[in-house]
């Protein structure tokens, strides 16, 4: 039978259509939720709990405030910056996170089209950038109050901390059931471990370090956190398969 | 069709299943076993909640895992304890699991209503949700399963705190809806099954002890169970139940050999299945 290249290129075409799909990126994953689901059902019940949140920041960010002049003084601003930049994101994803866990249809709730474990993705992609939004303002509040404070070197400082603490978080919800809390306590305990142990030292190494190498650090913790947001929220086979070679 | 192939599914060093092969068509299969024999790891890996380790269960011929959303778009699914929102109404409760299922929002309110009607809840649809009887709440929680329409209805321990009254309303509804789809349904109240079920599933020491429709279980037991108000003579044997009755004392029991005593032969039913199947389970 003889064919046009024309006919086998359209011939081609449609067996390709219906044979193949194209997989969809996590990015569009993620918006075709954000428009399927919007964002009443991706915070459902959250509200009150965000609402906390931010009374409690807020709360924290006053005493910080109140206290700048002392700990500009012996160097702590920059350890206090580092340990405490994520302090929003870590109440919004742990107390969003808690209500998921303790309302009893987390079971269930993996069970929908969208699952309760890409939801969580998508809301802690928001958290994060939240999170960094606030960073931000609070360092440049402090870097416009205080002369000795350099706005770059405290900006990256904290960046390098929420992307950091980040990581963890989503790292420790995707690889353990507890993991929203399991990530949170490592985070604070290393932090209290720092303070306890190598105050001086650790304060010191903070003020000294360079912006290039927070910088550095914050560039590899985006990329990893980007890489647990696409495993996180990519589809039941990657996942699973994932979850059977651990 | 589902078919589960050959899983095995430990935790550690426990065996939770063990080399369970299992084909599901549409029809009632209950999975009745005491608890702790793995009906609930069953019906996690048939949900895709937990993974096999070892086997597949595939759905036409496609692992599950592999099919994803479209696998969890035709299963609806009610978990052993079945959370809810105390300060929503079902009404709101159904919507919102609805959108998490992908359903179109504009046939979502309409398909949610024709639910609570189904399950009879339709006058308490603005209600709040904390004033719900569990039964109620077991309503609530059958309306979402059936929210997407699915082809595989997935109950786990269903009746589980309800009533009798309820218990009986409940089997109907499911009864009423295995029409055109395959109902798997966990418990260990044989009573839950007995009527409704096309097949019977049970599990003894972690791996498949039988399937097969209740009439053909009861049917291993034919000849063999017998009512006495003669107690020494029902001690002889493996006692399975006793009741009261114009003030005597009747007792069933079980005589596995050929019987000659006094005693009347009765009709098998699942109970006495169940109790003989289980018997170290239940008598030790």
């Amino acid at each position: 039978m003889n064919i046009t290249p024309e006919e086998r290129e359209n011939a081609v075409n449609i067996i390709l259509n219906k044979g193949l799909k194209r997989p969809v990126s996590t990015w569009t994953y993620l918006n075709e939720m954000y428009r399927c689901l919007g964002l009443r059902h991706i915070f459902w019940e959250a509200l009150p709990a965000l609402l906390i949140s931010f009374v409690f920041v807020f709360f924290c960010s006053f005493i910080f405030f109140t206290q700048l002049d002392h700990l500009v003084g012996n160097l702590n601003i920059y350890t206090t910056v580092f340990m405490l930049s994520p302090i929003l994101f870590i109440g919004l994803t742990v107390s969003t996170e808690a209500i998921e866990r303790f309302s009893g249809l987390f079971d269930l709730k993996m069970t929908g089209k969208y699952t309760i474990r890409q939801i969580s993705a998508f809301r802690i992609l928001c958290f994060t950038l939240v999170g960094t939004v606030f960073t931000v303002i609070v360092s440049v509040i402090i870097a416009t109050n205080i002369e000795q404070i350099h706005l770059f070197n405290l900006l990256s400082l904290a960046l390098a901390s929420i992307f950091l603490c980040s990581l963890l978080i989503i790292h420790s919800i995707r690889r353990w059931r507890g993991g929203w809390y399991i990530g949170t306590i490592i985070w604070t305990t290393v932090c209290v471990l720092l303070m306890i142990f190598v105050e001086n030292e650790f304060s010191l190494f903070l003020a000294n370090i360079s912006p290039i190498i927070t910088l550095t650090v914050s560039t590899i913790a985006i990329i990893l956190y980007l890489r647990e947001i696409k495993i996180t929220s990519a589809a039941w086979h990657e996942y699973s398969h994932a979850a059977l070679r651990r | 069709m589902l078919i589960v192939d050959n899983v095995t599914k430990k935790y550690g060093n426990f065996t939770a299943l063990e080399d369970v092969s299992l084909e599901f068509q549409n029809g009632v299969y209950g999975l009745l076993a005491p608890n702790g024999a793995g009906k609930t790891t069953l019906i996690k890996m048939l949900t895709t909640l937990i993974f096999p380790t070892k086997g597949q269960i595939l759905y036409d011929g496609v692992e599950i895992t592999k099919l994803d959303e479209t696998y969890r778009e035709i299963i609806g699914y009610l978990p052993q304890d079945f959370g809810y929102y105390r300060n929503y109404s079902p009404l709101q409760f159904l919507i919102y699991i609805a959108a998490l299922k992908g359903i179109d929002s504009k046939t979502t309110k309409e398909k949610s209503l024709e639910l609570l009607e189904l399950v009879s809840l339709f006058d308490v649809k603005d209600k709040k949700m904390r004033k719900f009887s569990g039964g109620m709440i077991q309503r609530v929680g059958i309306a979402q399963a059936m929210l997407n329409n699915p082809k595989l209805l997935i109950l786990d321990e269903p009746t589980a705190g309800l009533d009798p009254k309820e218990r009986v309303r409940f089997r109907n509804l499911i009864a009423s809806l295995s029409k055109d789809r395959t109902v798997i349904l966990s418990t260990h109240i044989v009573s839950d099954i007995e009527t409704i079920a096309n097949h019977v599933i049970m599990f003894k020491d972690h791996k498949l002890l039988c399937n097969d429709s209740p009439f053909a279980l009861c049917g291993t037991l034919k000849g063999k169970v017998f009512e006495t108000t003669d107690e020494s003579e029902a001690n002889r044997y493996l006692v399975l139940t006793e009741r009261h009755e114009d003030g005597k004392s009747v007792i069933r029991f079980i005589c596995e050999d050929e019987y000659t005593g006094s005693a009347t032969a009765a009709n098998p039913t699942l109970e006495d299945v169940f109790l003989y199947v289980y018997r170290e389970t239940e008598f030790s």
